[in-house]
């Protein structure tokens, strides 16, 4: 395998933030208030908990073992079988992770800007993208990642100010009509989607300088924080806009930056906040190929990474036009069996590598062997 | 169908091309893996191209935690 670059703490942070806000903040505030109404807030903040508990569990891995990815970590603890076989339901969901970021950046523009192109075309030309990307390796992407984040969340701050003459205060009200049952539904719907996606970052954490290291803990739960809250705050607004629509009006910012008019200046900008949300999307999923390609590269001890990038994409991309390609499929997948399986491929084995590690730490070494 | 066919070739050409360089002094195992990937493009290309949806995918073994993962959404709700 190739000796990748390495990048800074706040660097790994702002590309832990794009990925978990990337193409979350245009679809979370859809199905979260279609379940919970006024409560998505409530379902937002349990998911973000169940987020930053299993943040603590990698960045435990990490601290243990800070030259180790997962898979390192995993073979170190299990053994070199049981980990190798762990790895396979992971790079498998991950195959079909990538692939569905980009599915729904196909979606997008079919519903919203490219309503006449075939989708493939469009998955096509974001796959050579977003393959050159992860091409072009860590370093690249994470110098990237400041300027387009920056726009990113300035797009999004400057819609949710400019609709301020729309807010309803009242939409946000009654919080619990139904009791807590669609609050918890919701909550599954958003720890599914991004929070227990963030194990993927195990897998990356060792790119990080090595004076840098002990600065990692508090940058990414800042880069977490920072995603909460403007989670927090797209669904929020969205819900004093569009009130109960929100639910079922998709991509709900971009329906906010439709609403915007000031005085006949500033109005019809959603392709701007289209632009920032495609960027959300594209750089997602480059983060989670470049990911993929280095997890496989590691797995199957493989010398040269980069050659696999390739056709690693080309596989997402076919997978991206072949399966779920009906919106409601797709919906239903995201929505009720994609929080499943990434507990049964992300979580599961992420928790059993960190217990069986904390079990290691503190039992004596000697502890295994019987006194003679 | 065949806008399919342009689209797959062009993407499949594009792949060949840039990664020859990089192939030819690469060792077995790389070659193998390379190979059935080659392998898994060439599957789900024919069920892109003559659209044969219904053909085994990723989506087939997925669909069967379906049933598991709607008992667990009704009882959150």
């Amino acid at each position: 395998m190739n000796q990748p670059s390495s990048i800074g703490s706040v660097q790994m942070a702002s590309l832990f933030l794009f990925f978990m806000t990337g193409s979350s903040i245009v679809l979370v505030p859809s199905p979260l208030t279609h379940e919970a109404g006024a409560g998505a807030w409530i379902s937002l903040l349990l998911a973000w908990c169940m987020g930053a508990v299993y943040l603590a569990c990698i960045l435990y891995l990490y601290r243990k073992h800070p030259d180790l990815s997962l898979v390192g970590s995993s073979r170190l603890a299990l053994g070199k079988l049981p980990a190798n076989l762990l790895m396979i339901p992971v790079v498998v969901l991950m195959f079909w992770n990538v692939a569905g970021i980009v599915s729904e950046i196909g979606l997008f523009f079919r519903s919203t800007m490219l309503k006449e192109t075939p989708t493939y075309v469009v998955n096509s030309l974001m796959f050579v993208m977003i393959s050159l990307t992860a091409r072009a390796g860590i370093v690249v992407i994470a110098r990237m990642s400041a300027l387009l984040l920056a726009m990113m969340v300035a797009f999004i701050v400057v819609v949710l100010l400019l609709v301020w003459n729309l807010y309803e205060p009242d939409f946000l009200l009654p919080i619990l009509p139904n009791g807590m049952g669609p609050v918890l539904h919701a909550a599954y719907i958003v720890y599914g989607f991004p929070y227990s996606e963030l194990i993927v970052f195990a897998f990356i954490l060792p790119l990080v300088r090595r004076e840098e290291s002990h600065k990692v803990r508090k940058h990414l739960y800042i880069a977490l924080s920072i995603n909460g809250l403007l989670l927090m705050l797209s669904v929020i607004g969205s819900l004093m806009v569009l009130g109960p629509l929100t639910g079922d009006l998709k991509y709900s910012l971009f329906q906010l930056a439709r609403l915007i008019f000031v005085r006949e200046i500033i109005e019809r900008i959603e392709s701007i906040i289209g632009f920032s949300l495609i960027v959300g999307f594209y750089f997602k999923a480059s983060i989670l190929l470049f990911i993929l390609v280095r997890t496989v590269a590691e797995w199957l001890n493989l010398r040269d990474e980069k050659l696999f990038t390739l056709p690693i994409a080309f596989v997402c991309l076919l997978l991206s036009v072949t399966t779920y390609t009906q919106e409601a499929s797709l919906d239903e997948m995201v929505n009720v069996v994609w929080p499943l399986l990434n507990n049964l491929c992300y979580v599961l084995p992420m928790l059993a590598v960190a217990a069986v590690t904390l079990v290691r730490r503190q039992s004596p070494p000697d502890a295994s062997r019987s006194p003679e | 169908m065949l806008t399919k066919t342009v689209c797959f070739a062009l993407l499949a050409v594009a792949m060949l091309t840039a990664d020859l360089a990089r192939l030819r002094p690469a060792g077995f195992k790389e070659k193998l893996v390379y190979g059935t990937l080659l392998a898994a493009i060439m599957y789900l290309g024919v069920v892109f191209i003559a659209r044969k949806l219904e053909w085994p995918n990723l989506d087939t073994l997925f669909d069967l935690f379906n049933g598991p993962a709607k008992k667990l959404v009704k009882s959150l709700s």
